[in-house]
């Protein structure tokens, strides 16, 4: 849905503004904004790509739909792999994800790798929340450009 | 257009109503409630899915329940996200095939009025486009 | 229909007598499967037969139209021997085929049975045996047709086994028999049916014809085609209907759309109701009871199949059809009848469904539940039409109505019904009277809801509740509809449908006007008033009537926080003093249609904690200017939801992660800190209803308050004001408008809006007027500060002041030590006394040397505890001696240093001490000391003779004046000490001797211009050094003959040292002289070997170690070239570890006159040329 050159420079240049009009009190704002927006985006853009779907049979169909269509669709591959324990957490991992793969191929730059996974975080939780999943979102980057993704459901 | 609905709702997935609109008739709150009832079967219906493997998980769920001078439709996204149509009985030109087309472009009217940045998502839906879409399908007076 | 199909039987009738009821039972025993033309899906059939005796005037035609009760099958029964058959059976056989065949009748079958073999006496030659004669005869071309049972009353294998035979190959002929006429029958009906719509057919005919179909079919067992034969007619019949309706009449229903006269309703009780069928067949019923007649069948079907539930559901559909049919071709009925057929089929049908439930209640409830709220509604529609509903006359014309509606059903007797009570009675009473109508009714709408609960569809329940809250109040029972209408509001709050909860608030609120209950109607009509939903008319009257209704006595509480909402919150002052005015300004915003006259608007306070323990306690007055805190409330979104949004936040906090390992970093990430929080938090979120009810008020002892507001519709500015009382930290919590008795309560709790209430002690200082800190020993002026704090002294009052230490304070102006009178203070003011203060010097120091910080406590009269104070001292002067020696002669030097920044004067320096004989040398009779400026005394020390060895504590002491001093006296200051050991005993002298001189160029001139002589060493070469030791022999009181030890040590880069450094002597009489070889080694101005003197104190080792010693000393020697000169070294005594046990002598013992001297050492000359490098930039 997303081209992928344009997406990736509006998603840079998103993150660059929010962090330079921001002070340097704010820093940490500037993360749960991009999240904030991440979480907007993900809420209309996952009824938008379901609106043809069938219905999902459960939690598990609409995580194999997260990793495999939606994916695909945003970043123009899938997940590389997913897990769950079952228990309501679930690891994404993409082996190289696409705002990273430009950052460094290793620990260069590690320190800026969480203004670019915030937004992403956040497009997870929205698609998550508005098909019905109660979930927080965080991710974790330990050797550029693979990074996972894990998702705690709440449990009701 | 010969698709004549006499009332459209758009429910949200906690069950409120996020866009009514009826024909205009002395008596508007008998939509409001034949709808708000009407979200009895819906939840029955979708409740229902999970159990039987072999339904056809479609969005579409068709007549929920006739009254003597309405047949009420239902539709629910993958966000749980609900539509509902009343139809006059006596429309007996309605096919099913029809209602389901209906359906679409409310679906397709709906996911365009959530991508819209103003719109915050659980508010009511004020969007006139959404609007337009809604009036083009309902019966005119 | 029940009824088997026939099978004769001929021949043998006793014999068959016999083996009737074995074939009767066994036949039906196994099923077979039927396979069917037109790609059907095989059947399994249970065949069943009824056997009658062989008649051949029952033999059916070929043409005949009926399907059941006709003979499908005969079979000949014979079991005679060979004999018999050829005499009698065989024609018989012949006759009865020729009958068959007449009719061209194929199905049939010989039975040969075979008695007992043990019965026959002769075997049967096996030539040819009666079957194999009968086969012969007439089986020649159908072999299946003729079967032998062999023993069939025995229980043997083989009799079994011929049972099975025979029964398998009946089954199949049967089946191949009704499959002829069924085809044959099927292709009659298919080519009725292609002939519909021309003229002069009749739909009934065709109904019978394949009625009579699903009949066969039923008789088969095959229950499903035969529904599938009806549906289809159902199918047919609402097609023509249709067509007729619009537009395209055909003859055959014309009778059907007569005006009805009849509406009595279904009668399931027996499957078929066969004058019914007959009165169809000739087309002589209404389409009211056609259509009962159909559905009757259908459901009869169903049932016997087991599904009930089916009923219900295909009934719903069935009666709404078919009203719209009716509606539809226009068909004549007077009013009301068509609601009473409903009200009667659906009641039978319910009572059927329950009949035949067992074990499918939760199915059949679905669908009875609509059945209900479909007949309750047409019950309604009854009441209504009739004047039975409550509220209603029936006129005389309605009364009529009621009888020909009453006419128009069929009487109880003349219809069988299923169930109890047959529907038509329950209909007749409900119409006979207003009263029983109700109880009808109530029943009806109960059984309704209560289905509906019962699978859980609790939106259509709390719809009929409302329709039951409606009717009771009605009847004027409110009390029982309040309950409804409650649960409807409630639910459609808690579902965010506020339109729909608002209308039946207004219905609430009505019911609760009707039932008196003041207290609830005023909250309800509120809420009402409050509703934007609603028309602004209805709003302003719920609210004037809300208002007239309350009593000045009542009180009642309402939460108000959808009727009023707060938006701003400014506290104007956020710190003030006890009894201060605090004040607020709130901004609200009132969704009421009117200006509402409150009485007061309250703001309660609520204490809370202080976030920062600021130190309140010590702030004496409150910061002087304050801005003012606002705080902005969240506005009430608009929509509703906003209470259901019981999802996730949008804005989780999310925040980066940077995991470190040493120093380094290995992982960064996003995490979010309210993740626990978010993620454990269940579904039950309690939320303010729509009527309010779970506000609690709050304590309102602290609050702030305005007296007769006026609220307009809209937005709204107020002031609240109140004075602060308690001392502590606020926050604001309820907000509470009251109007006459009605109390509308607001939270506003807010923790961004925090008041403190200061209560500021009392405080004192006692300062110095020209120093930082007092000074003891002398008399000071001083200044006490006493800060009222929060209280206050209306009358002059004295203060008593109490030191631990005897510290003497004394106001200057009158008054005794330590108390201070003082006049009349306000709160928050501060007043200053002028005190001198004294403390005496002995006192101001410590045990331990400190200078003493004494507490002061003030006590003043009327006021409760005493207030704390501290104060500082210094002492004025500090002394230190150190004793000095020139040789023998002793002197002491006491020092004086001022720790005040102002000038002491110092007069009349004394030192005295046992012992010793002291001379002032300084000149001068007074010194100032101030600032850092140090004052030196010195004395001499002369030691009386017999004081030699005991210490001499010296005292110093002199008189000293300072300006601060108010008193204006000499003080005294004394400092003591003690010197002991202090006479010299030896005094060490050496020098360096072999002095040269020698020609050097006068530094700072070029070498070959002026030249000096100089005297010094030459670096490189051996000198010796020259030790004596000599003892002070005056007034000497050194031990004799006291081991001491020198030693002698260098810098070894600038000095070689040769010979003895170290050695063991004693001292007598005479000085102790020793020498040893020094080689300067650097050149320049040098400090000769040091040589130091201790006193040994070890035992006399042997004359062995004394021998190893030698030799170790020796050995030490560096550079002994040359021997030592042994004959300086008289007094060394016998060798002794000079390493051993030494002791230092105390200060002052040893007076080293050598120990400035330098000497000058020549540097070695050059030996070669220097080679010099310039370096340039």
């Amino acid at each position: 849905m997303a081209d992928e050159v344009p997406f990736e420079f509006l998603h840079m240049e998103l993150v660059a503004h929010i962090h330079n009009t921001s002070t340097k009190e704010e820093n940490d704002t500037c993360i749960a904004k991009l999240e904030s927006l991440g979480y907007r985006v993900g809420l209309s853009l996952i009824e938008r790509f379901t609106k043809d779907c069938s219905r999902f049979k459960d939690e598990l169909d609409m995580m194999k739909f997260i990793c495999k269509d939606f994916w695909n669709l945003v970043y123009k591959k899938q997940i590389d792999n997913l897990r769950t324990n079952h228990q309501g957490v679930y690891v994404l991992q993409d082996n190289k994800f696409r705002f990273l793969t430009q950052l460094s191929n290793g620990k260069q730059y590690m320190e800026a790798a969480p203004k670019y996974l915030a937004f992403p975080c956040g497009l997870i939780r929205g698609a998550l929340c508005s098909l019905g999943i109660n979930c927080i979102v965080t991710a974790e980057v330990s050797a550029m450009p693979a990074c996972k993704f894990q998702i705690q459901i709440q449990r009701l | 257009m010969s698709n004549m609905a006499v009332c459209v709702a758009v429910i949200a997935k906690e069950n409120y109503p996020l866009f009514i609109k009826t024909t205009p008739t002395d008596n508007e709150l008998q939509f409001y409630y034949t709808v708000h009832t009407s979200l009895d079967v819906v939840e029955e219906k979708i409740s229902s899915v999970g159990k039987n493997a072999n339904d056809l998980r479609e969005l579409y769920l068709g007549l929920l329940y006739p009254t003597e001078d309405y047949k009420v439709y239902g539709y629910v996204t993958n966000t749980k996200v609900k539509f509902v149509v009343v139809v006059e009985s006596s429309n007996t030109s309605l096919r099913d095939n029809e209602i389901r087309t209906m359906f679409k472009r409310l679906h397709g009217a709906y996911v365009d009025m959530l991508s819209n940045p103003f719109y915050n998502p659980g508010e009511n839906i004020v969007s006139r486009k959404f609007e337009n879409v809604v009036m083009g399908m309902m019966k005119q007076d | 229909m029940e009824a088997k199909p026939i099978i004769t039987c001929h021949g043998n009738q006793t014999l068959f007598s016999s083996l009737h009821p074995a074939v009767v039972n066994g036949l039906p025993k196994d099923v077979c499967e039927w396979r069917r033309s037109f790609g059907r899906a095989p059947r399994s059939v249970q065949l069943e037969g009824s056997f009658v005796p062989y008649d051949p005037d029952i033999l059916p035609e070929e043409d005949t139209k009926t399907l059941v009760s006709r003979p499908y099958f005969h079979i000949y029964w014979t079991d005679c021997d060979l004999d018999s058959y050829k005499q009698t059976v065989r024609d018989d056989l012949a006759e009865w085929q020729a009958a068959l065949k007449a009719r061209s009748i194929p199905d049939w079958m010989i039975v040969v049975v075979v008695p007992d073999e043990s019965k026959v006496k002769a075997k049967i030659l096996p030539r040819s045996s009666v079957i194999d004669k009968v086969r012969s005869d007439f089986c020649s071309k159908q072999p299946d047709r003729s079967v032998v049972l062999i023993e069939p009353l025995k229980a043997e294998q083989k009799s079994v086994e011929s049972w099975n035979q025979f029964f398998h190959k009946l089954r199949a002929l049967l089946l191949q028999a009704y499959n002829r006429h069924l085809n044959k029958y099927e292709e009659n009906m298919r080519s009725l049916r292609e002939k519909r719509n021309e003229a002069g057919w009749t739909y009934f005919d065709y109904f019978s014809v394949q009625e009579e179909l699903g009949f066969m079919l039923e008789v088969l067992g095959l229950r499903e085609d035969a529904l599938i034969q009806y549906d289809e007619l159902d199918a047919m019949f609402d097609q023509f209907v249709e067509n007729h309706a619009s537009g395209a009449p055909v003859t055959w229903l014309s009778p059907l759309v007569k005006p009805c006269t009849s509406w009595s309703g279904l009668s399931l009780a027996k499957p078929i109701d066969l004058d019914l069928r007959d009165r169809v067949k000739r087309t002589l019923t209404s389409l009211l009871e056609f259509r009962n007649y159909l559905f009757c069948r259908q459901a009869a079907l169903l049932f016997a199949m087991g599904r009930a539930w089916e009923v219900a559901e295909r009934a719903f559909d069935f009666l709404r059809n078919t009203v719209s049919e009716m509606k539809a071709l226009e068909v004549k009925i007077p009013e009301g009848g068509l609601q009473c057929w409903v009200v009667l089929s659906g009641l039978e049908v319910l009572a059927a469904c329950q009949k035949h439930e067992t074990g499918q209640v939760d199915r059949c409830s679905i669908f009875t539940a609509h059945l209900w709220d479909y007949i309750r509604a047409k019950l309604k529609e009854l009441g209504q039409l009739c004047s039975l509903m409550p509220g209603m006359e029936p006129t005389s014309e309605q009364l009529n109505q009621v009888l020909d509606l009453k006419g128009g059903m069929a009487l109880s007797h003349d219809q069988e019904t299923v169930g109890d009570v047959p529907p038509v009675d329950k209909l007749h009473e409900a119409l006979s009277s207003p009263g029983l109508f109700k109880k009808h009714y109530l029943e009806m709408c109960e059984l309704a809801m209560g289905t509906y609960k019962h699978i859980s569809r609790f939106r259509s329940a709390r719809k009929i509740g409302r329709e039951l809250a409606n009717f009771y109040m009605k009847i004027g029972e409110p009390q029982k509809a309040e309950g409804f209408l409650m649960d409807a509001v409630k639910m459609y709050g808690r579902e965010g449908w506020d339109s729909l909860s608002h209308a039946t608030m207004r219905e609430l609120a009505a019911c609760q006007k009707l039932m008196g209950d003041t207290k609830r109607f005023v909250v309800t009509a509120c809420n009402v008033a409050g509703s934007s939903y609603l028309p602004d008319a209805d709003r302003k009257q719920h609210l004037s009537e809300a208002l007239q209704v309350l009593d000045s006595d009542d009180r009642v509480e309402l939460g108000g926080s959808r009727l009023i909402d707060t938006t701003q919150l400014r506290l104007n002052k956020p710190t003030v003093k006890v009894d201060d005015e605090v004040s607020m300004t709130i901004h609200l915003h009132s969704h009421f249609p009117q200006p509402l006259t409150c009485d007061s608007v309250h703001l309660a306070l609520s204490p809370c904690l202080a976030h920062h323990m600021e130190e309140a306690s010590n702030q004496s007055d409150p910061p002087l200017s304050q801005e003012a805190v606002t705080v902005t409330m969240d506005t009430h979104t608009p929509s509703p939801s906003c209470s259901l949004r019981r999802g996730f936040p949008h804005n989780i906090q999310a925040k980066a992660l940077y995991e470190q390992r040493q120093g380094r970093l290995v992982a960064s990430g996003i995490t979010s800190d309210v993740a626990f929080d978010l993620l454990k938090r269940t579904d039950s979120v309690p939320m303010t209803t729509e009527l309010g009810d779970a506000v609690v008020r709050a304590d309102y002892e602290n609050s702030l308050c305005a007296t007769s507001v006026s609220l307009r519709p809209g937005d709204n500015e107020l002031t609240l004001t109140m004075k602060a009382r308690e001392e502590g930290w606020y926050s604001p919590s309820q907000m509470c408008v009251s109007v006459k008795g009605l109390e509308i309560l607001l939270p506003v709790a807010t923790t961004a809006l925090r008041l403190h209430v200061a209560c500021y002690r009392p405080a004192f200082t006692l300062t110095p007027n020209h120093t930082d800190a007092f000074v003891a020993g002398i008399e000071q002026a001083g200044t006490l500060t006493l800060h009222t704090g929060s209280q206050s002294m209306e009358h002059p009052t004295s203060a008593t002041l109490q030191c631990s230490n005897p510290v003497t304070i004394t106001p200057t102006q009158g008054g005794t030590g330590g108390q201070v009178s003082l006049p009349p203070q306000p709160p928050h003011s501060t007043i200053s006394v002028d005190v001198s203060v004294f403390l005496p010097l002995h006192a101001a120091t410590g045990d331990d040397g400190s200078v003493c910080a004494p507490q002061v406590e003030c006590r003043v009269e009327g006021w409760g505890d005493p207030v704390q104070g501290n104060m500082s001292f210094v002492v004025p002067l500090s002394a230190s001696h150190r004793v000095y020696t020139a040789r023998d002669k002793k002197y002491i030097q006491i020092r004086l240093e001022s720790r005040v920044g102002v000038a002491v004067t110092v007069t009349k320096p004394q030192v005295s001490g046992r012992g010793a004989t002291f001379t002032f040398l300084n000149p001068g009779d007074h010194w100032v000391v101030c600032g850092q400026q140090t004052v030196s005394l010195v004395w001499e020390v002369t030691a009386d003779r017999d004081q030699e060895e005991t210490e001499v504590s010296v005292t110093f002491t002199c008189d000293f004046a300072c300006d601060l001093d108010l008193a204006k006296e000499l003080r005294t200051f004394s400092y003591s000490c003690c010197l002991g050991q202090f006479q010299t005993w030896y005094v060490v002298e050496y020098n360096l001797s072999g002095e040269a001189t020698i020609t050097a160029p006068v530094p700072g001139t070029q070498l070959s211009s002026r030249s000096m002589k100089v005297a010094g060493f030459q670096s490189g070469i051996t000198y010796p050094l020259y030790l004596t030791v000599t003892p002070v022999t005056a007034r000497c009181s050194a031990p004799r003959h006291q081991q001491l030890v020198y030693r002698v040590t260098a810098d070894s880069t600038v000095w070689a040292l040769a010979g003895k450094t170290t050695g063991v002597f004693s001292v007598g009489e005479k000085p102790f002289r020793a020498s040893l070889r020094v080689i300067p080694l650097a050149a320049g101005y040098q400090h000769l070997p040091r040589v130091q003197l201790y006193r040994h104190k070890g035992a006399k080792p042997s004359a062995a170690d004394i021998w190893v010693k030698r030799a170790e000393a020796e050995c030490r020697s560096i550079d002994s070239e040359e021997d030592s000169p042994p004959s300086e070294e008289p007094d060394l005594e016998e060798d002794l570890d000079p390493n051993a046990d030494l002791e230092d002598f105390s200060r002052g013992r040893v007076y080293n006159a050598s120990l400035a001297k330098q000497v000058h050492v020549f540097p070695t000359p050059a030996s070669s040329d220097i080679e010099v490098t310039m370096v340039t930039e």
